[in-house]
């Protein structure tokens, strides 16, 4: 379907279409099935916009008598004709819609910052114990990193080889970390080396 | 006396006074930069305890920490409160690790066998001064101890910034916390909860106790950058963070396996391998660990032999990525 009819197609469904316009969509829409799945799906995504109730969304059954009433009567169509305000607003929610839609894809793409906490991962004291005195990282305002150990797969590694380069990077941090406690003589990493727990970090 | 000398000699007193009064006040008063410099002696100095929470952003570890300085070599134990016992041994010529039976460590350490480090450059705080802005922090108290803050921000956004609060009376550290720099968010921290200054510095026996071998042991030779050059691998990083420098090397059975380049304040970790069974794909792969960033990518050596690049740090993805993307093979 081209973009022109599909613009056609979306201007009937907002009662925009001019009386030409709209008998040759509705000719299209009877002799094109995939146009007709289009028009429900529009039809579908106004009815929601507008509030409106989509269990009973019905389609004309008729659609070449439909063409041929067209032109005599302007309204042949189960269609509410709206006023350009209105239809403004549609335009303008499905297209916010679908804008949300494709940065909240983008996000899940591209966003490996992962600062969004992981319920599963409580901020726990993994010595299984409670500390003599105040703990004074028990701070509920602490943010929780997400680490969950999931490898960011910029590209597709084969999988014969997937266990191999994992096993090169578990290699790779303990040798940054015991480089950093053993040259850099850093205390963060003397304590970094007690802590990690690889299999479930990485 | 006359009284011509008594008004002569009266405002020499004055300015005497205010002079030992300033000269009193900048004894007392360090900088920012002169707390770091003294917390860096302290902690290789002095003999302490104590118990530490370190928080690596996932999981919280209580860890029992001690340092008895002996005939001016430091000898530091760590072990874990409570949990799977992991213990860490490190002088100046030793890093080693003890394992409980069910550590998931104890696998690596076998193949770390036959490891060694050659520390390269140390810390210095002149350095730290070209790359980060050393400003005071509010004090604060930490383990029933008054404590100076001191904020240690990066003058680029490409690597990590710190907040320490270091020990009026010891100049030891009590608190460290590194931050993104950007919008100061929290990546880890390490707090001590207890600490308690050994004006003895002889360890107790269960510290001097060696009958035990140790499961992995890795000496810690000190050279000059001059001797590792001389065997330098046959890549180089193209791109290092300013202020980075080759810090440490480590080596497998004499064969050199990892270097490792810091600022005095965060490190990154380059590994070269082959890949393996010389897969030609085009990889590129990434993960974090607590606030450590592990990037893998493919490359060709000069002959086209296939390799995997990978780098480990304590950076921003974006840094990571970049000495990743820099490695350049020559010869």
């Amino acid at each position: 379907m081209s973009d022109s009819l599909k613009m056609s197609l979306s201007a009937l469904v907002d009662g925009e279409a001019s009386t030409e316009e709209s008998s040759h969509v509705l000719k299209q829409l009877a002799d094109d099935e995939d146009m007709r799945t289009e028009w429900q799906h529009y039809h579908t995504i106004a009815s929601v916009l507008r509030n409106e109730d989509i269990s009973n969304l019905q389609s004309p059954t008729d659609w070449d008598a439909l063409a041929e009433a067209h032109p005599v009567s302007g309204d042949v169509l189960a269609f509410q004709p709206r006023n350009r305000v209105k239809s403004m607003l549609v335009h303008g929610g499905i297209g916010a819609g679908l804008a949300a839609c494709i940065m909240v894809a983008m996000f899940f793409m591209f966003s490996i910052d992962r600062s969004t906490p992981d319920p599963s991962l409580a901020l726990t004291d993994t010595t299984e114990g409670t500390t003599s005195g105040p703990f004074p990282l028990d701070d509920p305002s602490l943010p929780q990193l997400s680490f969950d150990g999931t490898f960011f797969n910029v590209s597709v590694v084969p999988p014969e080889i997937q266990e191999d380069i994992r096993q090169m990077m578990i290699d790779a941090l303990i040798s940054h970390d015991l480089s950093r406690s053993g040259i850099d003589r850093s205390l963060m990493h003397d304590a970094s080396v007690i802590s990690r727990n690889v299999s479930r970090e990485l | 006396m006359t009284h011509a000398k008594f008004l002569c000699i009266r405002p020499l007193c004055y300015c005497f006074g205010i002079f030992v009064c300033v000269c009193g006040l900048c004894e007392e008063e360090r900088t920012a930069t002169e707390w770091v410099q003294a917390m860096n002696e302290a902690q290789a100095e002095l003999s302490f305890e104590g118990t530490l929470s370190y928080w690596n952003g996932i999981d919280i570890t209580t860890i029992e920490y001690s340092q008895h300085v002996i005939d001016g070599e430091a000898q530091v134990k760590a072990r874990p409160l409570k949990g799977t016992q992991r213990e860490i041994t490190r002088t100046e010529k030793e890093l080693s690790l003890n394992f409980s039976p069910d550590d998931e460590l104890r696998g690596v350490s076998n193949k770390l066998t036959g490891n060694s480090l050659s520390r390269l450059f140390p810390p210095d705080v002149a350095t730290l001064s070209e790359c980060y802005n050393i400003v005071q922090l509010p004090d604060k108290e930490i383990a029933d101890r008054s404590a100076v803050g001191v904020s240690i921000m990066p003058k680029q956004q490409d690597r990590h910034g710190y907040k320490i609060w270091i020990d009026k009376a010891t100049a030891l550290l009590l608190r460290m916390e590194m931050c993104e720099c950007d919008t100061e968010r929290q990546l880890s921290m390490l707090v001590f909860t207890e600490l308690t200054v050994l004006e003895d510095s002889l360890p107790t026996v269960a510290d001097t106790d060696e009958s035990e071998e140790s499961d992995l042991s890795v000496p810690i030779v000190n050279e000059d950058e001059t001797e590792v050059s001389g065997v330098q691998a046959d890549w180089e990083p193209g791109y290092i963070p300013d202020g980075f420098k080759l810090s440490g090397t480590k080596s497998q059975n004499g064969v050199l396996f990892n270097h490792t380049y810091s600022d005095g304040m965060s490190a990154f970790t380059v590994q070269i391998s082959p890949t393996p069974k010389n897969n030609n794909e085009d990889i590129q792969l990434e993960t974090m660990v607590g606030s450590t960033v592990i990037v893998s990518r493919s490359a060709a050596d000069t002959r086209g032999r296939p390799h995997i690049v990978t780098v480990v740090g304590d950076l921003p993805r974006r840094t990571i990525w970049k000495i990743a993307e820099g490695i350049k093979f020559e010869r």
